[in-house]
C-alpha cells in the first residue's frame, strides 16, 4: 500500500503544488489534467472539504479544497487557483483544487521521510531543492469520496 | 483471420445465450404439460445448434454433452420417450450443466467433471443406453464430431493420404477404368456429369496423375428426336493407376442411385463388379476409341447455373432482424456492490457488443434521421439569409426539438429489450435454491416481453436473483409447514413484469407464510435497528427487511449466509432509479413490487431552484405547483410543517434545508418561493418549498456514484445546456423521510395525515 | 482484396454462427454470398436474389420449413430445377441422406466443415 514499500531507489515523478504556503506533491502518474478553477454545484451533505460538482467533458465529478481539507489558510481571491485531475488507484476520479502548481521533480522514495501513521492523508515528507514537500495519499484523500451512504 | 474467427466465436455464445434461453422456455413449456411437437423440436434444436457451432470451434467438452443431451432428446422427439416430470427434471439439469460448459468455453469456471458425467448418465439413462460405459461413450460420439472436415460425398476427392498404404498394395500397371452414364434423374437433382468428372480429375490429381476423359455419344438420336431433358451421355475415364477404388466411389456415393457405374482394372484381370445398385443391366457399350489428350466436356442439355427468369425485385421482407453494433454499455451507476463474489458471477455472460433490433425500428430511425438533415439544410439556408429570419428561425429550431425528442425515442426502442432473458436465468436460481434448501417451488413468470433498456436488462439480474433465492430461502415455508397450514406442498412464487405509467414494475409474489411481524420486530430490536419502544405500523415493519445487517431466518442457511442481505438489493435498485416496495399477509405470502425506470439514460425533468442552485425534479413525481400560503401551513411541535393543500394535510419539504444546503432558515418561508406538490410510487404527497421553477426538459443522467457517494434525496445527476451540473432529486427518498418523520410521533398526529 | 468469382451462393442456417463461419469461407474464395435464416427465409431470399443463385447450400434442422422441404419446395420451381443444392448438416443417417436424394438434394456435407473442402465442393458443382 505505502509507495515507499519494496523500492529502494524509484525515482517517481511527481508534481509538486502550493496549498497555502505549504508545498505538495503527488505522482504525475494520477494526474489526468489540470484545469482552471470554475462554479461548481454544491452537494447535500458533503463534507466541508468538498467543494461541489464539476462536469469534465461529460463525467461529473466532485472537487476537494485541499485547502479545507488539510487545514490551511485558503486564498480565495488567487487567480492562479487550479483544478488537479487526479484518478486514485481504485479508479475514483476526482478535482483536487490547488492554489498553483509549482513544477516538476524527481523524488526517490527512498527519500521519503515517513511522518504519520498508514492512514494519513500524507505519507511523508522529502525535501526538493531545500524544500520541505509533504507527499500526498491520494487514496486516503479521495477515498473518503466514495462508499457509503450519507444521509 | 483470427479477428474474424474472433467474430463468429463471439456470435456463437451470443447465439448459445440465445438457445439456452430457447431451451429453457421449451422445458419450462414441457414442465407445464405442454408437449406440443413445435416444443420439442425447438429444445432439440437449441441443444442441436450449440452442438454444431461448439463441434466448428472444436470445444470438445461441450459438444460431447451436447451431442449426448441431444440423443436423448432425440429419443422424446421420435416419441420412443414421454416428457416425465421426472425426465423433464434431468433435461434441465442437463440444461443447466449446458449452460456452464458453454461459460467454461468462454473462459468461465472448469465445471465439475462428476456433475456431467452424473447429468451424462442421466440422460443415456432415459434413451435406455449403458452408462459409465467409456467406450459406449467413444461411440456415442460421432468421428465426424472432431473438428476436422470432410465428407463431400458426390464429387469429394479424397484426400485422406493414408490411403497411400491401400494403394501400394494395387496391382501398379493396372490403371483404373470408370465409366459411368448418368440416368436423367442425376440432372434433376441439380447434379451434373461434369461435377462427377472434376471429381475424378481431382481424384487423380491427389494420387499423382491425370485422368483421361472420353465421351460417349452412340447413344445420341437424331436432333429431332432429343428430348431436351434426357440423358444420352455416358463417359469413360481411366485414372492413374495409384487409385483405389474406393476413392472412386466414394465420387459416386451420392448419386449411385441415379447413375450406372463400372469400374475396372485394365490390364488387371479383376473386375470390381458394376457399382450400378439400381439395376444390374449391363452398362453402356463403351468402344475403346484412342482417348484423345483432352477431350471438352460436352455441356449436357441442362444448364444448371443459366439465370433464372427475371422477376421484378421483390419487397425486401426478407431480414427481419440485423445487427446492430452499439458501443458497449455505459459504466454508468457502477453500484451493483450484489456482483460481489456471487455465483451468478460465474455464470455472467460476456457483456454483449452486439444486439439483435427488429429491423422496422432501425428504419424509423433512418426516416428521422433522414429529417434531421432536411431540418439541418433549412436553418442552414436561413441563417444565411440577408434579413437574419429570426421568426423562420424559432420555427425551424423548435420543429428540430420535436425531431429530436422523436430520434430519441427511436434510438430508446433501438436498445429496448424483452426482460425475458434475465427472467428466464431466474429458473436456475430457483432451482438451485429449491436445491439448497430442500424444498420444492414452482417460478411462474409473466410478462417476460416486457421491454425496457438493454442497460437496465442487464442490471435487474443480481437484485432478482437475490430476491428469488430469498423467497425460496425465507418466503416459501417447508413442505411440512406448508401441508400443516392446509397448502400444496409445492410453493409457488410469480415473478411479472409489465409497464405503469412510463415506468416497468416488476413484482415478486410468493405463496409462503408472509412476514411475521413479531418475529421482525424481535429481531429488529435485538439488532439494535430500532428502539424496544418505537411504534411502528406494518408497513414500517416489513421495510425493516431492508435495513442493513438484517435477516429473520432462525437457521442461518446456505442461502442466506452469503452476508448479502435485503439491503443490499434495495440499494441496487435504488441506484437503478427504482425502488421496492413491499406488502405481506402472514400465512399467505408476500410480494415484492420494484418500480424501475424504463430507461437509465433519460428524463422528463422539471427545473427547479434550491438553495440558489438549479436541480431536477422527474416530472411524472410532480403533481402540481402553487404559490405558498401561509395560513395553509401549520408548525409541528417539534419545527416539521405541514401544509394542508385542499383539505389534504402533507408534509413540507423546505427543499434547501432539506438537502443540507441551508442558505434559507428552515422555518423563514420567502414570499416567492413556489410549491411542488410531489409524490410517490404508492401516491403518498409531500410539498417541496422551493425558489423558483424554471422550465422542463428533458435531462440526460449520469451517475454520480462512480466518484461519488450516495446522497440521501438524490439519485442522480445530469448536466444542464450550459455545462454545469445538476442534482436529479430522488423524491420517493424526500417523501419517504419527510412521512417518516411526521410518522413516528404519536396516533393522533399520523391519522391526521393519512388522507 | 480477395478476387470476385462471380458466383452467388445462397446459404440456409438457422444458427447465426454457421452462417457467419460460412460467410466468411465462401466470401474469403471470392463468392458473393447470400442467406436465409430457415426454410422459408431461404426461398424469400432465393426468390428475390437477382442474379439468381449458382448453389445453395442449406442445413436440415430448421424451425419453420427445414432443409428438406426448403429443397423440395425450391426443386419444385421450374427455374431452379437444376440449382445445385448441397446439404450442409451434423447428421450422417443413411436414411436422411437418402431423403435429402429423393428431396433432390445435389450433395452432402457432414458439419463442422472445413474451408477447403466447402470451397471445393461449391466449386465443383458451379464449375
Amino acid at each position: 500500500m505505502t509507495d515507499e514499500a519494496g523500492a529502494d531507489a524509484k525515482l517517481v515523478k511527481m508534481i509538486v503544488f502550493a496549498v497555502g504556503e505549504q508545498e505538495y506533491c503527488i505522482p504525475i502518474l494520477s494526474v489526468r489534467e489540470i484545469r482552471g478553477f470554475e462554479k461548481t454545484t454544491a452537494l447535500p451533505f458533503a463534507p466541508h472539504y468538498v467543494c461541489g460538482a464539476i462536469n469534465l467533458r461529460g463525467v461529473i465529478l466532485t472537487v476537494i479544497d485541499l485547502a479545507v481539507y488539510l487545514n490551511v489558510e485558503p486564498q480565495p481571491d488567487n487567480p492562479r487557483r487550479v483544478v488537479i485531475i487526479v484518478e486514485s488507484r481504485n479508479g475514483t476520479v476526482c478535482g483536487l483544487l490547488v492554489d498553483r502548481v509549482i513544477d516538476m521533480a524527481d523524488v526517490n522514495l527512498s527519500d521519503i521521510q515517513a511522518v504519520a501513521e498508514e492512514d494519513s492523508s500524507l505519507s511523508g515528507l522529502v525535501m526538493i531543492a531545500d524544500r520541505m514537500i509533504g507527499v500526498l495519499r491520494l487514496e486516503v484523500v479521495v477515498g473518503q469520496l466514495v462508499g457509503g451512504m450519507i444521509s | 483471420m483470427s479477428g474474424d474467427m474472433d467474430d463468429i466465436l463471439l456470435v456463437f455464445f451470443q447465439e448459445c445465450e440465445e438457445q439456452l434461453q430457447e431451451l429453457e422456455r421449451g422445458l419450462s413449456a414441457l414442465s407445464d404439460g405442454e408437449s406440443g411437437k413445435e416444443t420439442i423440436n425447438a429444445v432439440f434444436r437449441a441443444v442441436h445448434s450449440v452442438k454444431g457451432g461448439a463441434a466448428s470451434f472444436g470445444l470438445e467438452n461441450l459438444v460431447r454433452f451436447a451431442h449426448v443431451f441431444e440423443s436423448s432428446l432425440d429419443g422424446l422427439r421420435s416419441g420412443r420417450v414421454a416428457p416425465t416430470p421426472e425426465i423433464v427434471k434431468t433435461f434441465l439439469k442437463a440444461m443447466d450443466v449446458l449452460s456452464d460448459l458453454v461459460a467454461e468455453a468462454q473462459g468461465g469456471a472448469a465445471v465439475d467433471a462428476g456433475r456431467i458425467e452424473e447429468s451424462r448418465v442421466e440422460l443415456q439413462a432415459i434413451i435406455g443406453e449403458g452408462s459409465g460405459d467409456a467406450e459406449k461413450q467413444d461411440d456415442s460420439v460421432p468421428a465426424d464430431f472432431t473438428p476436422v472436415p470432410v465428407d463431400f460425398e458426390p464429387v469429394m476427392a479424397d484426400f485422406d493420404f493414408g490411403d497411400f498404404g491401400f494403394e501400394e498394395e494395387a496391382p501398379a500397371s493396372a490403371s483404373l477404368v470408370v465409366t459411368f452414364s448418368p440416368h436423367t434423374a442425376m440432372y434433376d437433382r441439380g447434379d451434373d456429369a461434369r461435377n462427377l468428372l472434376i471429381g475424378l480429375a481431382d481424384v487423380a490429381v491427389a494420387h499423382g496423375g491425370v485422368s483421361t476423359v472420353t465421351c460417349e455419344t452412340a447413344a445420341l438420336p437424331t436432333l429431332a428426336a432429343m428430348e431436351t431433358e434426357k440423358s444420352y451421355l455416358s463417359w469413360r475415364v481411366v485414372l492413374p493407376a495409384a487409385v483405389p477404388e474406393e476413392s472412386v466411389h466414394t465420387v459416386f456415393d451420392w448419386v449411385n442411385d441415379v447413375c450406372d457405374v463400372t469400374i475396372t482394372r485394365d490390364g488387371g484381370p479383376s473386375p470390381s463388379g458394376g457399382e450400378s445398385v439400381a439395376e444390374e443391366q449391363p452398362g453402356p457399350v463403351v468402344p475403346e476409341q484412342p482417348a484423345p489428350a483432352a477431350v471438352a466436356t460436352p455441356e449436357p442439355a441442362p444448364v444448371a447455373a443459366s439465370p433464372a427468369p427475371q422477376k421484378p425485385a421483390a419487397p425486401a421482407t426478407v431480414a427481419e432482424k440485423i445487427m446492430a453494433e452499439l458501443p458497449p454499455a455505459p459504466t454508468a451507476g457502477a453500484t451493483a456492490p450484489i456482483a460481489a463474489g456471487n455465483a451468478a458471477a460465474t455464470r455472467r455472460p460476456v457483456e454483449q457488443a452486439t444486439i439483435r433490433v427488429d429491423l422496422h425500428r432501425v428504419d424509423d430511425l433512418m426516416d428521422l434521421v433522414g429529417e434531421l438533415v432536411i431540418a439541418q439544410a433549412a436553418l442552414e439556408s436561413i441563417g444565411q439569409r440577408e434579413d437574419g429570419g429570426q421568426q423562420e428561425m424559432i420555427k425551424r429550431i423548435a420543429s428540430m426539438k420535436a425531431l429530436t425528442r422523436d430520434i430519441q425515442d427511436a434510438v430508446m426502442a433501438v436498445r429496448a429489450q424483452p426482460v425475458r432473458s434475465v427472467f428466464q436465468r431466474m429458473q436456475r436460481v430457483v432451482r438451485e435454491a429449491c436445491s439448497m434448501t430442500s424444498k420444492d417451488v414452482v417460478l411462474t413468470l409473466e410478462g417476460e416481453d416486457t421491454e425496457v433498456d438493454r442497460t437496465l436488462v442487464e442490471k435487474l439480474s443480481d437484485p432478482l436473483t437475490h430476491m428469488l433465492r430469498n423467497a425460496v430461502d425465507h418466503g416459501i415455508e417447508s413442505a411440512e409447514d406448508r401441508v400443516a397450514a392446509g397448502k400444496s406442498p409445492t410453493g409457488q412464487i410469480l415473478l411479472s413484469a409489465g409497464h405503469r405509467s412510463g415506468r416497468i414494475l416488476i413484482t415478486i409474489k410468493d405463496d409462503g407464510g408472509g412476514i411475521n411481524h413479531e418475529r421482525v420486530l424481535a429481531t429488529a430490536v435485538k439488532r439494535g435497528i430500532i428502539a424496544p419502544d418505537a411504534v411502528l405500523t406494518d408497513d414500517e415493519i416489513n421495510n425493516l427487511i431492508f435495513a442493513p445487517g438484517f435477516s429473520t431466518a432462525a437457521t442461518v442457511s446456505d442461502l442466506s449466509g452469503r452476508g448479502v442481505g435485503m439491503d443490499v438489493v434495495k440499494q441496487a435498485i435504488l441506484g437503478l432509479g427504482g425502488r421496492v416496495t413491499i406488502s405481506s399477509v402472514e400465512g399467505q405470502g408476500t410480494t415484492f413490487c420494484l418500480s424501475l425506470p424504463l430507461t437509465l439514460a433519460v428524463l422528463d425533468g422539471m427545473l427547479i431552484v434550491a438553495a440558489g442552485s438549479t436541480m431536477v425534479v422527474p416530472v411524472s413525481s410532480v403533481v402540481e405547483t402553487m404559490m405558498v400560503n401561509h395560513k395553509d401551513i401549520y408548525m409541528l411541535p417539534d419545527g416539521a410543517n405541514v401544509v394542508s393543500i385542499r383539505g389534504a394535510c402533507m408534509p413540507l419539504i423546505p427543499l434547501a434545508s432539506e438537502l443540507g444546503l441551508g442558505g434559507y432558515g428552515s422555518g423563514g418561508l420567502s414570499e416567492e418561493d413556489v410549491i411542488l406538490v410531489v409524490e410517490n410510487e404508492s401516491g403518498a404527497r409531500a410539498a417541496l418549498i422551493v425558489e423558483d421553477i424554471r422550465d422542463q426538459a428533458q435531462v440526460v443522467i449520469k451517475s454520480i456514484e462512480k466518484n461519488y457517494r450516495q446522497m440521501s434525496g438524490v439519485s442522480a445527476a445530469t448536466i444542464l445546456g450550459d455545462g454545469s451540473v445538476s442534482l436529479i432529486l430522488d423524491v420517493p427518498a424526500l417523501v419517504a423521510n419527510a412521512l417518516g418523520r411526521i410518522d413516528t410521533r404519536p396516533s393522533d398526529v399520523r391519522t391526521g395525515l393519512a388522507a | 482484396m480477395v478476387e470476385k468469382v462471380g458466383i452467388r451462393v445462397l446459404t440456409v442456417d438457422d444458427s447465426r454462427t454457421m452462417q457467419g463461419m460460412l460467410r466468411k469461407a465462401l466470401e474469403g474464395a471470392g463468392y458473393d454470398v447470400i442467406q436465409g435464416g430457415d426454410g422459408v427465409e431461404g426461398l424469400e431470399v432465393l426468390q428475390a436474389a437477382d442474379p439468381t443463385p449458382n448453389a445453395i447450400i442449406t442445413d436440415i434442422n430448421m424451425p419453420r420449413m427445414d432443409g428438406f422441404e426448403f429443397i423440395e419446395a425450391v426443386r419444385a420451381l421450374e427455374q431452379y430445377k437444376h440449382l445445385p443444392m448441397i446439404v450442409l448438416t451434423t447428421e450422417s443417417d443413411p436414411e436422411k441422406k437418402a431423403r435429402a436424394r429423393a428431396a433432390g438434394a445435389t450433395g452432402w456435407i457432414v458439419k463442422p466443415f472445413s474451408t477447403d473442402s466447402l470451397v471445393a465442393a461449391i466449386r465443383r458443382v458451379t464449375a
